[in-house]
């Protein structure tokens, strides 16, 4: 009976192993895995690529730095975009759309809405109002980009024009509706207004926007408005801060002669959602506006080199901020070159050509030959001055997303530009106002949300 | 947690009343008799003699004399081969004499294994079937879960072999490749063995017999995990009082080189000219003028550009073109890279037992050459030992032992370029090199000689493969039950499980993997190339480790009064299971010395030689440490079964479950699985007088089932452990958006079903009818992405499903000539009754696997309406608004009420006939497997690989549309330059495309010789067994497609999976 006595005392305590443990369960499934639960935690969401890497370079498939052979159009694939090379937008899903809104927009709403989690304290108060910060800057900078190319161009007509889902939360139930532009661009800035009193005045590195890249995005903004006072105004704050050029005879040719996070850098934005159409080897540089540069202008060495075998004579763009990439190398970076041009256009319309001249000239003594003495531009009158920095404002910007927003609201102010594409046996036009400037939200979007699709014809 | 508390509380009274509860002994006593032939009057030896519900047994000697310790009212149950079983209830005789009649062929009245208990089929009111062990050992040379294959009705294999099969349908709709949550829930020997382990580690001669629990009253006892069904395996032990045996078996087999003509190809001289055609029309200009990344460029085109160039002239390009149209690269494949597969398993045996204890070993070793020339052979080891033994009275004490040794040799096939007229090698049969990521004429050039060799040849990779997996599975289970009183016995069971991989991944300076390396990071200064990349091996070393342990604790109650039974289980358990692995990377690795190169930044960024992958590289590297999934579970359950007078039997069960995955939220809305049955066995009943019929029983069944899924309801992010390569810093990725409504799935379950023998038992059979309902089943939606995500895993969906299946076995002929015949009819049909509607497009339909049409079959096939080819160009048409369209695009936008629903893409009826014939010790066997009302989608072309990938492609190429007219006499469309955007998709997913499947196909065929003392007196050992098997035979019998295609042969395939080949296996069985 010992025996028995003691076995049957093991089975119950057994039995008591069995169930005793209340912790049991609660071991996570995978330690990699993890509720966000320190601010650092926020941080690391922040601190993923895919917040300055899936900008878009659909700007520059649309815009006219750039043209594709009749073959090698033929032979390209839907999957090289080549349909946007004549402003076809019509997709089943849009990466476009999708990237920007599943990381550029979706992770600083999940961070905004996680900082609700954590109390702001005296310790914490910096890095929390980063995070903040930042979230809200992504955010801008991703709703004035779909902005450019799913919106008419800020005009007379914001209040009533389409603009875009303004998506403020990650939660799920939030339905999507378009809001319109004129509240598009009011969230943008009241963002990175907001923005602007969180950030610090510098970033570790220039993946993370600072308060001088908030400046930059408000300048760049406002110029998209074309509210030239306020476009001025912060270019001037931007250049305050931070006003570096790279002296182009001091970089060696090569290849791709710029580096990824170089001075004139205030804030990196890479295009990696890349419309392959327009880069190596499909994409050649516009013939006139190659030969636009002169021969001392050293941006003519450094951005472009000459293709080889059947197609010397051609030239393909080499000159990416980016440095690394040479598949089509378009950055969506806000640099001090920009800002210079900004600004001197701002002063331009504002009649102050000297200011502007003075601004222009700055920039253009670093990109001039020293070997040769750097001939001074002049103007006759503010408007002259105006036309000679929209000259060299698209020379600077090629292959930076930028050419389409200015083309847009050029054609607002009666520059009547009308774009020329030559493929498929046929001549393609987009003139001033034409619908298709501004692109269709994808089918998929479309048949989700019931929201108005962008008008054709 | 605070749920579990209730249940907890009722089994620590059960645990407390087991301790006070007085003891009753039954009476004991010896009981002895002699057993013989009713028929012949003479002894019969080796007949087994079991007490009824105890672990009591023993066997007739020579004499046919017996002894057994036995108490008043047990039943005795006397069973040998080719006799009837008799059953006889004791009173207080103390000599017992028993007479058995012969029948040719008894039913087998197997006990049904469900993991926990094993149930007398008389009492069992669930469906479940069993393939018994000598249908299983039928099967040598196969795999474990296969031999289930036409064989058992209600299992259906898909068509990729790498697939789990399903039972009974589909009862969830998530479905991750490798994670195993569609798959059934395997239990080995009593516990659960989850997807990580190898089922190579069971050495299939070890296997006794598999069954398949099928309704909620056979799986619902495995609670959250069963609703997949559960599939239970048992292997063979030792007993009591069973004379010491040997056995020993072997056998051989040879599968044949995969049919490389098996899907239809275009002729390669027609894919030369569309070659052609397109450099006539500078198609390849972009590739050509590359002069960064190198495209590849196919010989033809290369030799087509330098003509163009005038670096030769017309007749030696076309003396080069015609010589590429005679290449064939599945006649290379055929000659230098496969080989016949040869396999190979010898296996000894032995069991026994005495009165006290019972034992069994035994030793496999298993060799399996692949089908790759060069391949080293794997090889595995398996021992197993069981031993179980009676210390003291009313204690049994239980241990079991595997351990395999598995050397396995990773697949060396290497990658093969996708030109179809790259010669492999040359007339002399020394290895080529083939177009691989970088253009072959830039390789040839690359450096001036200066960098290492870089091209690639992939018979060469194949010889220099060295990547061997040393895999080490332990299985232990100790076990100690106890009888506390007469009917009750308490036990406590506990697995461990462990299995450990280690690779070995050499790769060496010949590879080009390593070459390829070296040359991109090198730097030509002058003369000299220096490559930042280390000379020497790149090695690789994987460590994975699976591990799990079970604990159960449980209290089994059986006992048996006057007319009544009853038997009731109650059980609490938990377990766990953890995965880890890590890698380890050394570069410049000498493996004669083992020294490999310290110091190496994998952190800097350097040039990439001419940009050809980028301006900059990092030095690759693998080191990774992962530890892993942990995944824990909770149960308490319980089951009870009542019978009265062996006719009526009533049967209920319970459990509850409790994961880690879902957090306690989820577990606690969780309510616990259940289900209730009840049997009758009507020809028991005294009123029955239907002489034909042996015996009719009525079964039925209801209840639930759940699946557990995988995934977190909580919002959760990944913190990456290597930092961002831009910025060097730390970050994270949100894999899973909050989901709090997160449930798990339910499977509801009725059935009901007939089990019956009629005619002297030369007919027997079941029929069941099951209806099922799966609800808040989790199904991966799309969103719209404007939300932040593209796809949410939520509860959404819901299934309906209804099925019958049928299981026959007659004995035709019976005399000198034996006849049998089995029969397997399964229907299913599984629709969906609820699923989100989040805006679909008729293409969403064409391409998801599971159509979400409420209302609809799921696996439906749908397809786009055919409206002929366009008679001016020969472009695919469609129906847009019920008028001819080629908008594609709008076509696959429109809803698919507008297009076509053909009906199932899974056989909605499947089963199998079996035959065998056997003359004296010859038995002649074929299996014969059918699949119904079903439909495929047929290959045919695709331009747009044609063009831009070089792909090659069907041979419909010939059929295609070429001038006005032809759309009158073909479906094909014209051949367009550029492609005609999103025409392929058109014509591919339209109906003209998609067929009835329906067909009858001969699997298997086995001729058998067998001989044993019975026959032969004076063989020196038991019984021979000498066999040959052909397997995978695939010979299609009769089909519904008038096109002659076999529709499990759909996928396109680039030389890298065929149809499963012939195998041929023959082996012997001996018992000593």
């Amino acid at each position: 009976m010992k025996i028995m006595f003691l076995i049957r005392l093991c089975l119950i305590s057994l039995a008591f192993i069995a169930l005793s443990c209340q912790d049991f369960l609660d071991e996570k499934p995978a330690k990699h895995l993890t509720v966000p639960n320190s601010l650092d935690d926020l941080q690391a969401i922040l601190n993923n690529r895919n917040l300055y890497f899936w900008n878009s370079s659909m700007p520059e498939a649309f815009a006219d730095n750039y043209y594709v052979e009749e073959s090698v159009w033929l032979a390209a694939s839907e999957a090289h975009g080549k349909f946007y090379y004549h402003w076809d937008s019509k997709v089943p899903s849009d990466q476009t759309w999708n990237y920007f809104y599943t990381w550029i927009i979706y992770y600083p709403n999940v961070v905004l809405d996680q900082l609700n989690n954590f109390k702001e304290t005296s310790e914490n108060r910096q890095q929390y109002n980063t995070i903040k910060g930042e979230a809200l800057f992504y955010r801008a900078f991703a709703f004035w980009q779909l902005a450019q190319l799913y919106c008419k161009p800020y005009s007379e007509t914001a209040k009533t024009d389409l603009g875009i889902p303004l998506r403020t939360t990650a939660a799920i139930e939030t339905p999507s509706v378009r809001a319109t532009v004129q509240q598009t661009y009011d969230q943008i800035i009241g963002d990175l207004l907001l923005a602007l009193d969180l950030l610090p005045e510098e970033s570790v590195v220039p993946t993370k926007p600072n308060k001088t890249g908030v400046y930059g995005l408000l300048s760049r903004c406002y110029l998209s408005m074309r509210d030239y006072v306020n476009a001025g105004k912060y270019a001037d704050l931007c250049l305050k801060a931070h006003s570096d050029l790279i002296d182009f005879n001091t970089v060696k040719t090569d290849p791709l002669p710029f580096k990824r996070f170089n001075k004139e850098t205030i804030y990196y934005a890479y295009c990696g959602n890349t419309v392959s159409i327009l880069g190596n080897p499909r994409g050649r540089i516009d013939t006139l506006l190659y030969q636009s540069y002169d021969e001392k202008d050293l941006r003519k060495k450094l951005f472009f080199t000459e293709m080889t075998g059947e197609n010397v004579g051609s030239f393909r763009f080499t000159g990416s901020y980016d440095g690394e990439h040479n598949i089509a190398g378009v950055v969506h970076s806000i640099t001090t070159a920009e800002m210079y041009l900004n600004r001197a256009e701002c002063f331009a319309r504002d009649g102050k050509k000297d200011l502007a001249l003075a601004d222009l000239n700055t920039l253009m003594k670093n990109r001039w030959d020293n070997s040769v003495p750097y001939p001074s531009i002049t103007a006759t009158s503010a408007e002259d001055a105006l036309e000679k920095i929209l000259v060299e404002r698209r020379k600077e910007l090629v292959y930076r997303s930028l050419r389409w927003t200015d083309l847009r609201r050029f054609n607002l102010e009666g520059r009547n530009i009308t774009l020329v594409r030559n493929v498929n046996n046929q001549q393609y036009l987009l003139p001033p106002n034409d619908p298709r400037w501004v692109m269709l939200i994808s089918d998929e979007v479309i048949n989700r949300t019931g929201m108005p699709q962008n008008p054709r014809n | 947690m605070k749920n579990y508390t209730r249940l907890k509380s009722v089994f620590m009274i059960c645990a407390l009343m087991s301790f006070f509860t007085p003891s009753i002994y039954a009476q004991q006593q010896t009981l002895r008799g002699k057993v013989s032939s009713a028929e012949t009057n003479e002894h019969l030896a080796g007949v087994s003699i079991q007490v009824k519900n105890k672990q009591t047994s023993t066997k007739t000697n020579a004499k046919g004399e017996y002894q057994i310790s036995v108490s008043t009212g047990d039943v005795l149950v006397f069973s040998s081969v080719g006799y009837a079983n008799k059953e006889v209830k004791l009173e207080q005789q103390l000599v017992l004499n028993v007479a058995l009649s012969p029948t040719r062929q008894e039913i087998q009245q197997v006990e049904i294994s469900t993991g926990y208990q094993t149930i007398n089929p008389e009492r069992f009111v669930g469906a479940a079937s069993k393939l018994d062990s000598a249908s299983f050992h039928d099967q040598a040379g196969k795999g474990i879960i296969e031999r289930l294959k036409a064989n058992v009705t209600g299992v259906l294999f898909p068509r990729q072999a790498t697939e789990e099969p399903t039972i009974r349908g589909l009862s969830t709709l998530y479905a991750i490749a490798g994670l195993g949550v569609h798959a059934p829930l395997i239990v080995v020997d009593n516990f659960p063995m989850d997807h990580r382990f190898d089922m190579n580690s069971i050495n299939p001669n070890d296997v006794l017999d598999i069954t398949v629990l099928k309704d909620a009253a056979a799986a619902s006892i495995w609670g959250a995990r069963a609703g997949n069904g559960v599939i239970v395996i048992t292997t063979k032990k030792g007993k009591y009082q069973e004379k010491l045996n040997f056995s020993a078996s072997s056998n051989f087999g040879i599968t044949e080189k995969p049919d490389l003509y098996a899907y239809d190809r275009m002729e390669i001289a027609d894919f030369i000219e569309v070659e052609r055609f397109l450099f006539g029309k500078n198609h390849y200009t972009a590739q050509l003028n590359n002069s960064t990344t190198r495209p590849i460029v196919s010989p033809v085109v290369e030799v087509l550009n330098q003509l163009k160039n005038t670096d030769i002239d017309e007749a030696t390009a076309e003396a080069l073109i015609a010589g590429y149209k005679k290449n064939d690269i599945r006649r290379d494949l055929e000659r230098y890279v496969f080989q016949r597969a040869i396999k190979q398993q010898h296996y000894i045996g032995m069991n026994g037992g005495t009165d006290n204890a019972n034992y069994s070993l035994s030793f496999g070793y298993n060799q399996n050459r692949s089908n790759l020339q060069h391949s080293k052979a794997s090889q595995d080891y398996t021992v197993k030992a069981n031993y179980g033994m009676k210390p003291i009275k009313n204690l049994e004490i239980n241990t079991g032992l595997f351990y395999t040794s598995a050397k396995s040799p990773a697949s060396n096939l290497p990658l093969f370029s996708t030109i179809p007229y790259e010669a492999l090698a040359d007339a002399d049969g020394n290895p080529l090199a083939t177009s691989r990521l970088i253009r072959r004429s830039y390789l040839d050039t690359a450096g001036n000689g200066k960098l290492l060799d870089w091209q690639y040849r992939p018979l060469d990779e194949m010889r220099l493969t060295d990547n061997n997996t040393h895999t080490k599975s332990i299985n232990l289970n100790v076990g100690a039950s106890y009888r506390i009183f007469d009917g009750l016995r308490g036990s406590i069971q506990y697995n461990f499980r462990t299995q450990n991989g280690f690779q070995k991944e050499l790769r060496t300076q010949e590879t080009y993997y390593v070459r390829d390396l070296i040359n991109r990071f090198s730097v030509i200064t002058g003369d000299v190339a220096k490559s930042e990349f280390p000379m020497g091996a790149y090695l690789n070393l994987y460590d994975t480790e699976t591990k799990s342990e079970n604990l159960r604790a449980q209290l089994d109650y059986a006992k048996s009064w006057k007319v009544h039974n009853l038997s009731a289980m109650l059980v609490a358990e938990r377990s766990e299971s953890v995965s880890s692995d890590r890698t380890n990377t050394f570069l410049g690795y000498d493996d004669e010395y083992e020294t490999y190169k310290k110091d190496i930044n994998h952190n800097i960024a350097y040039p990439i030689f001419q940009r050809i992958a980028g301006t900059t590289g990092k030095i690759p590297e693998n080191n990774k440490l992962s530890s892993g999934n942990t995944s824990r579970f909770v149960s308490f359950l319980a089951n009870a079964s009542y019978t009265y007078k062996n006719l009526y039997t009533l049967y209920g069960s319970a459990r509850r479950d409790g994961t880690n995955f879902y957090g306690a939220t989820t577990n606690n809305k969780w309510k616990p699985m259940w289900s209730i049955g009840a049997s009758w066995n009507i020809s028991n009943e005294a009123f029955f007088d239907l002489s034909w019929i042996n015996s009719l029983k009525v079964k039925s069944s209801f209840g639930y089932m759940g699946n557990t899924v995988p995934i977190t309801g909580l919002m959760t992010i990944t913190r990456q452990k290597i930092p961002d390569e831009f910025t060097g810093l730390p970050y994270a990725t949100i894999p899973t958006p909050p989901n709090p409504t997160l449930r798990w799935e339910q499977i509801k379950t009725i059935n009901t079903g007939l089990d019956f023998s009629l005619l002297n038992n030369r007919l027997s059979g079941t029929i069941d009818y099951f209806h099922k309902q799966s609800i808040d089943l989790i199904a991966s939606m799309p969103m719209d992405p404007t939300i932040g995500i593209t796809k949410q895993q939520i509860n959404s969906a819901s299934l309906k499903t209804n099925g019958t299946e049928l299981k026959l076995n007659s004995r035709n002929l019976q005399g000198p000539i034996q006849w049998n015949t089995g029969f397997g009819f399964s229907y299913v049909k599984t629709i969906v009754t609820k699923f989100f509607d989040n805006g679909y497009r008729a293409s969403d339909f064409i391409g998801l696997g599971v159509n979400p049409t409420e209302g609809q079959v799921a696996y439906g096939l749908a397809s786009y309406k055919w409206g002929g080819l366009d008679p001016s160009n020969g472009q695919p048409q469609g129906y847009l608004n019920g008028e001819l369209s080629k908008d594609y695009q709008a076509i696959f936008n429109d809803s698919i009420q507008n297009q076509n629903f053909h009906g199932s893409s899974m056989p909605l009826v499947y089963g199998f006939i079996n035959n065998s014939i056997s003359y004296k010790n010859i038995s002649l066997s074929a299996n014969i497997a059918y699949q119904l009302d079903y439909y495929f989608r047929a290959n045919t072309i695709d331009y747009s690989l044609l063009y831009n990938v070089n792909r090659v492609t069907h041979p419909d190429f010939n059929k295609r549309w070429q001038k006005s007219g032809d759309e009158l006499t073909t479906t094909v469309p014209a051949m367009a330059y550029p492609v005609v955007a999103r025409s392929d998709a058109f014509y591919a997913n339209s109906e003209v495309n998609v067929h009835r499947a329906d067909h009858i196909r001969l699997r298997d065929i086995r001729l058998q010789y067998r001989i044993n003392k019975g026959s032969i007196p004076h063989l020196p050992v038991q019984s021979v067994q000498l066999f040959l098997n052909a397997s995978n035979l695939n010979i299609i019998l009769w089909r519904a497609n008038k096109k002659g295609l076999d529709p499990d042969l759909t996928y396109p395939s680039q030389y890298q999976s065929y149809p499963s080949s012939k195998i041929w296996t023959m082996g012997f069985n001996i018992q000593f």
